[in-house]
């Protein structure tokens, strides 16, 4: 069953300096080349750079764009283009982002967001941990059977739910508020993450699991101190990844958040139906909205492609 | 004694989860599929919209609008598909020789992943302006600042019937990082030993990346190709950033599903549409999910 039999590995493969991309680097250097070979590999690698370093900037240029955006006034950006601000940087200024500030949609867009956000990803966490638990090391009758009704899902496209869940609300009384996103936000994130979590907690050593049980250890206690401990890389993957999909999403908000409950993504879709062309203030917001998500990525990168490996079978 | 506890223990762990799964999923999976197949008339005039039953989905398929939208899903998927294992693969190659700041590349590759397509929306609305000449901005302003006025292009907006292509740029812009990732992963999983022994064998560079890198490397292209291809036919977010939300133009099932639903206030139809989504999903991931687990039960013996 285990469809992800190296997720203990990919670690390594994740970090620059690993050991691994030392001895690739060094690998093509061990056979002995003449004087002719080793200009064409020089020239070869120069060029390679080269076009990595070209491809890099082009792949910046959108990002890069935006930013410089944020920081014109809206006069300038309604008559010229951002890279002007290249050699008059004079005209950069703060004043979009005190607007924004100032705007009090965004701002409670951006509460809801994390209001949203958080419950959300840890609700996963907590709740995919002790399934994912169960079904790497307890034994319970229709283990396997109900492990495939649940990872069996990793592929159904949200938009098949969207109108039955959006008449349950209805009936619940719940339509529009963040509550109902939360929900449908943690039982869509369940089976990739019931499914990630499995497969890295069966790769954790069957002794260390005795001998915790042979000290009369209880399941919960096995579960806090043993699995909970040595499966965090795991946990953080997917925690990186869940947190990610929950702030960025548009269509699941779009369609079960009222005004009030609406975060960041949805605030911003209308500020672009509304106006067009108000590049500063949405570029501004963008920027608001690529903050969180940017500093989750950098400062957790290991983690992040980690994720993105073990999520090769999703 | 162990038995029975575990028992219980696992079963109360793993319920919180079934339930959720099992109600969100499972039982609207019913619901969706049941209204689809629902009889609608018009309250006032009594009006027949949808006949009901299986007649409602050749009803869908039938229609023009719909033909529109599939054949878009069809045109940007193998652009994206194409797009991201292109570069994503190029990139893997490049950077596992090893190459100065790798690291730094990886990361400016990746980057736009953690973007929302809300957001990467915002950006590309405007580099895939169409205007052109005095009204250039974004692409066609690049395109003319290099002198290359001739590659100018209305890009998703142009009259030409495989315009969404360019709606996958964007989409190739955020997820060729992911492949990348991938693929990297694969080639750090082989043992520098294959290629040590290859190379004394006196094999050249392009042989042992044809004969021993790139078979061993097919179970990850297949699973990258999976990955991109069904997050091509659920994509929204993207589309409806750019185009707007009622766009015909770049209408693809899942926007054309939010048109159903909430301009025309046409959930049977709608609902027909999700369905029909769910099989060509399932019709692409589920042959693979048997041909993957097959292999790994082999491979174990």
């Amino acid at each position: 069953m285990s469809a992800v039999p190296d997720v203990n590995h990919v670690e390594s493969a994740g970090s620059a300096d690993s050991p691994d991309s030392r001895d690739a680097a060094g690998g093509g250097g061990s056979i002995q080349r003449g004087p002719v070979g080793r200009l064409v590999s020089a020239v070869g690698s120069g060029v390679v750079q080269l076009f990595l370093v070209i491809v890099a900037i082009f792949w910046l240029v959108p990002s890069f764009g935006l930013l410089i955006a944020s920081f014109r006034p809206e006069s300038d950006n309604s008559t010229s283009g951002w890279w002007t601000a290249l050699t008059k940087p004079a005209q950069l200024t703060l004043e979009n982002y005190q607007n924004l500030l100032q705007n009090g949609a965004i701002t409670h867009s951006f509460l809801n967001t994390v209001y949203i956000t958080v419950p959300a990803t840890l609700l996963v966490i907590i709740l995919a941990s002790l399934a994912a638990y169960a079904f790497a090391w307890l034994d319970f009758p229709g283990r396997d059977w109900l492990f495939i009704l649940v990872v069996g899902l990793l592929v159904v496209p949200i938009q098949v739910a969207l109108i039955p869940v959006a008449q349950l609300y209805g009936t619940l009384g719940i339509f529009g508020t963040r509550l109902s996103v939360i929900l449908f936000h943690v039982a869509f994130g369940l089976p990739f993450a019931v499914f990630l979590l499995r497969n890295f907690f069966a790769g954790i050593p069957r002794d260390l699991l005795e001998a915790a049980r042979m000290d009369g250890a209880s399941e919960w206690t096995i579960f806090r101190k043993v699995i909970l401990p040595l499966g965090l890389p795991a946990i953080a993957s997917l925690g990186i990844f869940q947190f990610l999909w929950v702030w960025n999403d548009l269509l699941i908000a779009l369609v079960f958040a009222s005004s009030d409950a609406a975060p960041l993504t949805v605030a911003l879709q209308s500020q672009v139906r509304q106006f067009g062309a108000n590049i500063d203030l949405l570029s501004s917001g963008a920027f608001l909205s690529l903050i969180v998500p940017l500093i989750v990525f950098f400062s957790f990168q290991r983690y992040f492609v980690q994720g993105v490996m073990a999520g090769s079978v999703k | 004694m162990r038995k029975s506890r575990d028992g219980l223990v696992g079963f109360l762990f793993v319920l919180p989860s079934i339930i959720l799964v099992g109600i969100f999923v499972y039982w609207f999976i019913f619901k969706n599929v049941s209204t689809s197949f629902d009889r609608v008339t018009t309250r006032a005039t009594k009006r027949v919209l949808h006949d009901g039953g299986v007649s409602n989905y050749s009803q869908l398929l039938g229609s023009p609008d719909y033909q529109h939208a599939l054949f878009n899903l069809l045109v940007l998927t193998v652009v994206f598909v194409a797009g991201t294992m292109l570069f994503g693969l190029l990139w893997a190659i490049l950077l596992e020789k090893g190459v100065t700041a790798e690291g730094v590349f990886r990361s400016i590759y990746l980057l736009p992943m953690a973007i929302s397509f809300i957001a990467a929306g915002i950006v590309w609305r405007w580099l895939l302006a169409p205007g052109k000449g005095d009204q250039a901005s974004g692409l066609n302003q690049l395109l003319a600042m290099l002198g290359l006025e001739r590659f100018q292009s209305g890009w998703w907006q142009s009259p030409n019937s495989f315009s969404m292509a360019a709606m996958a740029i964007p989409a190739i812009w955020q997820l060729s990082g992911y492949v990348m990732a991938l693929f990297l992963a694969g080639f750090r999983g082989i043992s520098e030993d294959q290629r040590e022994a290859a190379r004394i064998d006196g094999a050249s560079e392009w042989k042992i990346y044809r004969h021993v890198l790139f078979p061993q490397l097919s179970p990850i292209a297949l699973s990258a190709l999976i990955i991109i291809g069904h997050m091509s036919m659920k994509m929204f977010d993207l589309i409806y950033a750019i185009a707007g939300q009622n766009s015909y133009k770049a209408s693809v099932p899942s926007t054309m599903m939010w048109t159903q639903l909430f301009q025309q206030g046409d959930p049977t139809a709608a609902a027909v549409n999700a369905t029909i989504l769910l099989v060509l999903v399932a019709l692409i991931v589920i042959p693979y999910l048997m041909y993957t687990n097959k292999t790994e039960k082999g491979m174990r013996g």
